[in-house]
């Protein structure tokens, strides 16, 4: 992240956010829309997040950290905004991966939809740690600064995330195999 | 840490990270578009830093403050020969008086600002605990940390050669990393409380030995833990401040994937709050603990049984060159 940028646009410079902001929102729409699960939230959080980062800019003490500490408002918004609509939407369209090609088959498209179902059942405090981690690449210590909880905390989320999701897995293997034995 | 990966691991990050083409373009002309209207919230306190500031600037700061308040002192002393005081006129700074002072590589001389991402040889600081990184209580909760404001502006400055990349304001191999087997960082902190319980496997362990406040304070922690392996520290000075010297080794059974340890493996071997914990098997930790006018500041290096001799060299100048403002 270019400093001046940062500096500047905590002075007020509007057109320097911009450049910020621009290059920020991909990558807070993609860890948004993994987290919340559903497009419309997910470009809610992101705007908010933005506007957020552009409002509070002038208290950040050390631009350097201008990556955690906007990533910590994007959290923050994916929880307004997961809180807004508790009762989540069924929203069933699963991420437009590539569709899938005929050696994929079936198959590809039932653990994809048991992968969907698996990470919606994780609470969203599951489900940031896991999209932090092992979407964003971002450190378990830096995920604990961003979200302001413990390492252990941090580290016990992600193991019950991944657990959950390899279950998920687990349970649609063996009802091939019975399925095959039939 | 998480290097080898069982097939249901990796079938679950291939879909995590499968491109899902989001298109951002009309959600950041909506936000910019809020943000015309939007005001910063400006706090009493300046965004950045007059330690940032080199001495010149200080010192013209200072000597204009010291005008303004003669001019204002002048001018509100009663006149003699009549009657009140002549309106003052307040003095506002001008539009070019409020420009930040650059750290950008190519315009700055001094040591750079630390940035994220690989970096190029030079000098760098940064200000450790300025975002809070204080020293952790084990209550369970990260805002527990007590965040001193007397550590916000000690500034670390530091050489690094080519190769490095710094992250979260600190520094790690830019290819390797901090992690098994070749990687090597080096770390700030304050020096948190730490966990009776090293070896974690699916459930948080607690953060639940005090360390205080002073050097002696968290060395005797260290040294007392019956389950961590350190040896006897030693008096040592460091950037002109005067500390402890002590290394500390994770066990060889540190799990080389954390999503799913094998049998007898620890997932995560934990050391100190906030976020000090094991890459990946004997793990070495080389640590300061050092008296900064008062504040305990831990000085951190890592590295692995196959870090180079060529990097752990590197590591070593690195640590070398640090210098320390309060």
């Amino acid at each position: 992240m270019d400093t001046d940028l940062v500096m500047r646009a905590q002075g007020g410079d509007r057109a320097a956010f911009g450049l910020l902001a621009a290059d920020i929102a991909t990558r807070f729409l993609a860890v948004s829309r993994r987290i919340l699960r559903d497009i419309d939230l997910a470009e809610d959080a992101t705007q908010q997040a933005l506007v957020a980062i552009w409002r509070d800019l002038p208290g950040l003490r050390d631009p350097a950290r201008f990556d955690a500490w906007s990533y910590r408002l994007l959290v923050r918004a994916c929880y307004a905004e997961g809180h807004r609509s508790r009762t989540w939407s069924p929203n069933l369209r699963i991420l437009p991966a590539d569709e899938p090609t005929e050696s994929r088959g079936l198959d590809a498209v039932i653990q994809r939809d048991q992968l969907e179902t698996a990470i919606r059942r994780l609470s969203v405090d599951h489900r940031t740690v896991l999209v932090l981690h092992h979407y964003a690449d971002i450190p378990l210590e830096r995920v604990a600064q961003i979200l302001e909880i413990p390492l252990g905390t941090v580290f016990s989320r992600l193991h019950h995330a991944m657990r959950g999701m390899r279950a998920a897995l687990d349970a649609d293997a063996r009802s091939a195999a019975a399925e095959a034995s039939r | 840490m998480t290097t080898e990966r069982d097939p249901g691991t990796r079938i679950v990050l291939s879909w995590l990270r499968e491109d899902a083409h989001e298109n951002a373009e009309h959600v950041l002309l909506r936000a910019l578009d809020e943000v015309d209207t939007t005001p910063q919230r400006r706090s009493w306190r300046p965004a950045w830093r007059f330690l940032d500031m080199n001495t010149n600037l200080k010192l013209a700061i200072a000597a204009a403050a010291v005008v303004v308040v003669a001019i204002l002192g002048y001018n509100l002393l009663p006149r003699t020969g009549g009657v009140g005081t002549t309106p003052t006129q307040r003095p506002t700074p001008s539009a070019g008086s409020s420009s930040v002072p650059s750290t950008s590589p190519t315009s700055s001389p001094g040591p750079w600002v630390l940035t994220e991402g690989p970096l190029a040889a030079h000098e760098y600081f940064t200000l450790p605990f300025a975002s809070g990184n204080g020293i952790c209580l084990g209550d369970g909760s990260q805002p527990g940390c007590t965040d001193s404001p007397a550590d916000d502006t000690i500034r670390v400055t530091f050489t690094i050669p080519d190769g490095w990349a710094g992250v979260g304001g600190t520094i790690w191999r830019a290819v390797e990393h901090n992690s098994p087997p070749g990687g090597a960082g080096l770390m700030f902190s304050r020096g948190g409380w730490l966990w009776s319980n090293l070896c974690a496997t699916d459930a948080p362990p607690r953060v639940d030995i005090p360390t205080g406040t002073t050097v002696a304070e968290f060395v005797d922690a260290l040294v007392a833990h019956p389950a961590l392996d350190v040896n006897s520290p030693v008096d040592v000075t460091l950037a002109g401040y005067p500390g402890k010297y002590l290394e500390l080794l994770a066990p060889d059974n540190i799990a080389t994937n954390s999503d799913n340890p094998a049998e007898g493996e620890c997932a995560g071997y934990f050391v100190w709050e906030p976020g000090v914990y094991a890459q990946g098997p004997n793990h070495l930790w080389h640590i300061w603990v050092l008296d900064v006018d008062g504040t305990r500041v831990v000085i951190r290096s890592d590295s692995y049984p196959g870090t180079t001799p060529a990097v752990q060299a590197e590591l070593s100048a690195i640590v070398q060159s640090i210098e320390i403002t309060p």
